[in-house]
């Protein structure tokens, strides 16, 4: 048992994987310090390249489809790669293997072939400007054959890691960048350390956390946003606005269930991401609550997510763009009226 | 979409009814439960309200016009209909059937409440209402309509549903009764009762009867006439020797007018008959001229008809006096409100042992006590005295039934 960061969960489990299963490897750029690496763009694999050597931490070309591409094609062939990216928004570079290749292969193959990948893709705006700082999830949770998790916190970050990297599907982790915990500095950044215990564990796909429980409205939030929709409650709580908060840990699949039976409770649905506001995986949760769960709510359901612009680069304006606790509270209160 | 007002039905005993007054004018604006016009049936006079809401485009008949049950009276239309058609509106029984329900007009004192479905959901559907309260409203029986009230903008939550809920039932609670609409019979009831105490001067004159002879004799009777299928009752031979007494004072048999009393030949003798939730009153016609078993004989069929529900009107009208017996519940002596324009009502109590002094001694007899009760502006007390005389009587000794 010790208190960890992400970046230090994340690290513990792909260490302790590699050394359960031999087919386990990572490939991506830096990600090794043997050769000039530095343990990747953030530190996740430090220290890997010394215990595993060249042949299973592998510095990659800076070439995204290339990562992608071997990824895909070791995966075919029975290995388990896990695939790094600097910044999640070089994934349109892979889309093709992703979409068309990882996705689709089992299906295409009557299941003989299956892509047990996992890729792990840094998300979230953190000053670097638009194309450094999408949040990607809604792009695939759209592709039928694809796993997308976003761990919010160290031990889910070990638990749905491991999970993935056992999973014989296409896993897409995505981890957000002011989560990542540890010495690196971005404003607004947290570190959301969590007490692991030293026994091996995995965390089921499919199942959501109830974060804090309440009586007057479910938020939804994942990633940074659940830090966020956190801390607002704390101030809404003050008010005599009651909230139960809700990540969902993993957006796909996702866990329905869990937020049916909250707004059975609650009657009122905020949901908040950090992804566009429009067709955001909130669209869909909202959706879905409209079609299976309509008749619990007693007001119009609530989205707060980023405003569809891309991500300035100036740290006021996309301090604007990105959902930041007032907005939650206000939202809540707009809801408790509405 | 235009709506046809019909005339209502008038009652149990008519079909047809007079328009007495219009209440609106072509081109009015009207709102549903506005009083279009009244209507006098034989009985009473009734305000007849709108169903429909929007503008009145037409006016089938006059004030004065007798019209029958089911005939279109008015039509009502939207705006779009006022503009284009209440000028030269013409109606006639097909031209709007194609784009026209029905609408019959509601009669309040009939509480002939035609709740029209489809337009209560539309009206539902255009309130504002979290699925949630929809939901609950719907469950609990609640329409969305009466939880909004009077603010027709704001959005009905679940907890405006409860609120709802509880606001009914500490009514109930605080107010601890219910409200029961009058029908047509209980509000001809009282305003003729009321009429009856304002417009004649009562009084009573209190007779008790030994009915030791009486019982005998109809004891002796039944008896007799069970093969007939004919049973008398006392109610029958109370009417048989009223109706002999009011050969020897015949005034009492009369209505009052403001310059003369009407003295009937006839003696149509009224029973009163307590139904649900009122009260009849049958009249059997020509009484003094009518043997006992007659009498008993059609007695029995106005109850009977009453019961089936089939009595025709003709029967509860012409009455010249009036009997209401409340004996058999045990009711010792009570006294009646005349029933207008008559001019007296015998009230029968029950028949009761009671200790009696017959010369000096005391001996128990079965006493009925019988109130006369008299309208003093045509009839005096001697007048009323002489009769409940007679009556006592006849009663007293029915030999003279065989005069």
């Amino acid at each position: 048992m010790s208190e960890t960061t992400i970046v230090e969960a994340l690290n513990q489990a792909i260490a302790e994987e590699m050394r359960r299963d031999e087919s386990v490897y990572c490939l991506g750029e830096d990600i090794s310090s043997l050769d000039g690496g530095y343990g990747g763009a953030w530190a996740v694999t430090k220290g890997l390249g010394e215990e595993f050597g060249a042949e299973r931490i592998i510095n990659t070309p800076i070439s995204e489809i290339l990562i992608s591409g071997v990824a895909v094609g070791s995966a075919m062939v029975g290995m388990r790669p896990i695939a790094d990216l600097q910044y999640g928004d070089f994934i349109f570079c892979m889309m093709d293997q992703l979409v068309n290749q990882a996705a689709k292969m089992k299906y295409m193959s009557g299941g003989t072939v299956e892509i047990p990948m996992v890729l792990r893709a840094p998300v979230g705006a953190s000053t670097r400007g638009a194309q450094h700082a999408q949040s990607l999830e809604a792009f695939f949770t759209h592709v039928p054959g694809l796993k997308v998790i976003c761990p919010s916190n160290a031990y889910d970050a070990k638990g749905l890691l491991k999970q993935a990297i056992r999973d014989n599907s296409p896993v897409i982790c995505f981890e957000h960048k002011k989560l990542y915990g540890g010495k690196r500095k971005e404003e607004g950044a947290l570190s959301p350390s969590s007490v692991i215990p030293d026994e091996d564990y995995v965390i089921e796909f499919g199942k959501a956390a109830v974060r804090r429980e309440g009586e007057d409205i479910t938020i939804v939030a994942n990633l940074l946003m659940l830090h966020r929709a956190m801390e607002a409650a704390e101030i809404l709580s003050k008010e005599g606005i009651s909230c139960e908060v809700i990540d969902p840990r993993t957006l796909l699949p996702f866990d329905f269930e869990t937020v049916f039976e909250s707004i059975k409770k609650t009657s009122r649905l905020m949901i908040v991401h950090e992804d566009n506001y429009t067709n955001g995986w909130g669209s869909e949760l909202s959706a879905k609550v409209a079609e299976e769960a309509i008749y619990y709510l007693d007001a119009p359901i609530k989205r707060v997510a980023s405003y569809d612009v891309p991500i300035p680069f100036s740290p006021v304006m996309e301090n604007y763009v990105i959902p930041n606790v007032d907005r939650i509270v206000e939202g809540a209160r707009n809801l408790m009226q509405s | 979409m235009i709506k046809k007002i019909t005339m209502p039905s008038g009652g149990q005993n008519t079909d047809e009814s007079l328009i007495v007054k219009w209440h609106v004018d072509v081109g009015d604006k009207i709102n549903r439960g506005d009083v279009l016009f009244d209507i006098e049936t034989d009985k009473a006079t009734l305000e007849i309200e709108s169903f429909a809401s929007g503008y009145l485009l037409h006016k089938e008949y006059k004030e004065g016009t007798t019209v029958k049950e089911g005939e279109v009276v008015a039509l009502i239309g939207d705006e779009k209909d006022k503009d284009s058609l209440y000028v030269e509106v013409e109606p006639s029984e097909n031209e709007y059937l194609s784009e026209s329900d029905d609408y019959q007009a509601i009669m309040l004192q009939n509480q002939v409440i035609v709740e029209d479905s489809t337009d209560d959901k539309e009206k539902d559907i255009c309130i504002k209402a979290s699925p949630l309260a929809r939901k609950t409203a719907q469950d609990k029986g609640f329409k969305l309509e009466e939880i909004q009230g009077e603010e027709s903008n704001k959005v009905i939550h679940v907890k405006d549903v409860i609120k709802f809920e509880d606001e009914i039932a500490s009514q109930i609670i605080e107010e601890s009764y219910s409200i029961v609409k009058h029908s047509n019979m209980r509000k001809i009831i009282a305003s003729r009762m009321n009429e009856s105490l304002s417009t004649s001067a009562h009084f009573s004159i209190f007779t008790d009867i030994d009915m030791s002879r009486v019982i005998e004799l109809r004891k002796k009777l039944n008896s007799e006439l069970e093969s007939k299928n004919i049973k008398i009752t006392f109610n029958d031979i109370i009417i048989k020797c009223a109706a002999m007494a009011l050969k020897d004072v015949p005034i009492v048999n009369s209505s009052f007018f403001e310059d003369h009393i009407k003295v009937w030949k006839d003696v149509n003798f009224g029973i009163a008959v307590a139904v649900d939730n009122g009260i009849v009153v049958p009249v059997v016609r020509r009484c003094q001229e009518r043997s006992l078993s007659k009498i008993a004989e059609l007695n029995s069929e106005n109850i009977a008809e009453i019961k089936d529900g089939k009595l025709n009107s003709e029967k509860l009208s012409g009455g010249t006096i009036t009997l209401s017996s409340m004996g058999m519940l045990g009711v010792e002596k009570f006294t009646s409100i005349i029933n207008q324009p008559e001019s007296a009502i015998l009230s029968v109590g029950a028949i009761e042992k009671k200790p009696i002094v017959v010369g000096d001694e005391i001996l128990i007899r079965p006493i009925m006590t019988i109130t006369s009760t008299f309208d003093h502006r045509g009839i005096d007390g001697a007048i009323g005295a002489k009769f409940t005389c007679k009556l006592k009587r006849y009663l007293e000794d029915p030999i003279f039934l065989l005069i």
